[in-house]
């Protein structure tokens, strides 16, 4: 049996995202730029669909701009901000935020602006009292990831939004991990930017959206033609966004039972572990509605996270672990070391993402299988 | 993967770790990266996972023939990756 828990790292296409897709990937070719028919019929199907997506997320529909993907929309957002509002020379941002984020912010302090990481708590929550303490008039940008890539912890974005106004603030959420997976609606978030990524919720990967708040001072990165109101230029990837606006649909319009389900899901997968004596630690908060439906980081007591991802996926289980390399060695993430992992847990962190395709046999397969393979490294 | 393996040679202990820290020839490695990921210069977690799966041959040898000395003259084509010279003299231990 072949069981696929890594849907937080990507997700397959869903059957009615590649139909949708297909037609312009081969007869409807047309540039939106053109005036002709094959041209305006584009055109058409461009705007309908920042419609759709903008109705979906509930925010008006030149507030969504179409990019490559979830690194570029950050990207956009950050230094487009900061190329853009000059006067303001300090960036506050967390300690668990994907490379996206760090290595980006990385880049800006290489060119003069300050950055200040906030600290989590165990579960990942951050500290909202050192955010109220750092935020200053000289802060230009608030940068949170909305729900955890790794650990699933969902911030308190009311209450950093509320936050953010006292100082003028702008804020930008990292939704990459939470668009469809989470009830999202922008005009209740009180943000000014979302990145958010295709092929975390069954479109292809190669498509990613920026919602930048209308008022937003913000420049391009990307120069050239005159596409996306001026701000992203490129043709666009005319197939991948009716793609990721199916996905959108379905995947806002399924939330409920969706989120349901998964969470059952991972509360029988740690109810098994629990019966079978498993000494292991949940990572990030419980299953509920700070959670993301379907996450589970799970650390086991004395054991190599490699070892077991290993012989998981012999078995045809597919999983991630927590760990990132650099020329020499295999550290825990920067995630797992932030919420203080005990050190005899942290080699063993590993992430099963359950999705929407994820079964109740497949992952009963997987539970059995994974306590086997404990077993059999013991 | 605990195990622990001594290699002997001529009744003398060469080697004595852990079965990951097993000694590999470095043009297997870049072999079988290239085999997997068509990666002739792996990260060092395309190279840990490379390393299990020589590791993980060692260890069907041992579970298939219910040995827990093994006389690598036995199973020299399979074992060939070890980066001892004269492996035909060579007997590996696994404790665990």
């Amino acid at each position: 049996m072949e069981v696929y828990l890594d849907n937080a790292s990507t997700t397959q296409v869903s059957k009615e995202v590649f139909e949708v897709m297909k037609p312009y990937l081969v007869s409807e070719f047309g540039n939106p730029s053109s005036l002709h028919n094959k041209g305006i019929r584009i055109r058409k199907v461009i705007n309908s669909s920042r419609k759709q997506i903008a109705q979906l997320l509930n925010c008006d529909c030149k507030e969504i701009y179409f990019t490559s993907c979830g690194t570029e929309s950050t990207n956009w957002a950050l230094k487009g901000l900061a190329f853009a509002n000059k006067t303001k020379g300090e960036i506050i941002t967390t300690k668990i935020e994907h490379h996206a984020t760090l290595h980006t912010v990385q880049f800006l302090e290489e060119l003069g602006y300050i950055i200040h990481y906030l600290d989590v708590d165990k579960e990942g929550f951050i500290n909202l009292t050192q955010l109220r303490r750092l935020i200053n008039n000289n802060t230009l940008v608030v940068s949170i990831i909305l729900a955890n890539n790794e650990i699933g912890t969902i911030q308190n974005i009311e209450e950093i939004s509320k936050i953010c106004e006292t100082s003028s603030t702008y804020l930008h959420l990292d939704a990459v991990q939470a668009i469809s997976h989470i009830p999202i609606n922008i005009k209740e978030l009180n943000v000014d930017l979302i990145s958010i990524s295709g092929h975390k919720f069954h479109a292809p990967k190669g498509i990613g959206l920026l919602y930048i708040k209308e008022g937003t001072h913000i420049t391009n990165l990307m120069h050239g033609g005159q596409q996306e109101n001026k701000l992203r230029s490129g043709t666009e990837n005319v197939p991948y966004i009716v793609g990721i606006t199916k996905a959108l649909d379905i995947g806002i319009n399924k939330y409920n039972k969706y989120a349901d389900r998964l969470n059952k899901y991972a509360q029988y997968f740690l109810d098994k572990l629990k019966e079978n004596n498993i000494d292991f630690i949940l990572n990030g908060p419980q299953i509920g509605d700070n959670r993301l439906p379907g996450n589970l980081n799970i650390s086991f007591k004395d054991f190599d996270g490699s070892d077991i991802t290993y012989y998981l996926n012999k078995a045809g289980i597919m999983v991630s672990t927590g760990s990132a390399c650099d020329s020499t060695s295999i550290e825990p993430s920067h995630i797992l070391k932030a919420i203080n992992v005990p050190s005899d847990y942290i080699d063993a962190s590993i992430r099963f993402s359950i999705g929407e395709y994820t079964t109740f046999e497949e992952l009963e397969y997987a539970t059995n299988t994974l306590i086997r393979i404990l077993n059999d490294l013991q | 993967m605990k195990q622990v393996i001594k290699i002997i040679k001529n009744d003398k202990e060469i080697f004595n770790g852990k079965i990951a820290d097993i000694p590999i020839k470095k043009e297997y490695i870049v072999k079988k990266s290239i085999e997997l990921f068509d990666d002739d210069d792996p990260c060092i977690i395309h190279q840990s996972y490379v390393v299990k799966e020589f590791v993980d041959v060692l260890l069907n040898i041992r579970k298939d023939n219910n040995l827990d000395k093994i006389h690598i003259s036995n199973f020299l084509e399979d074992l060939d990756f070890i980066d001892y010279t004269e492996l035909e003299k060579l007997i590996i231990i696994i404790e665990g």
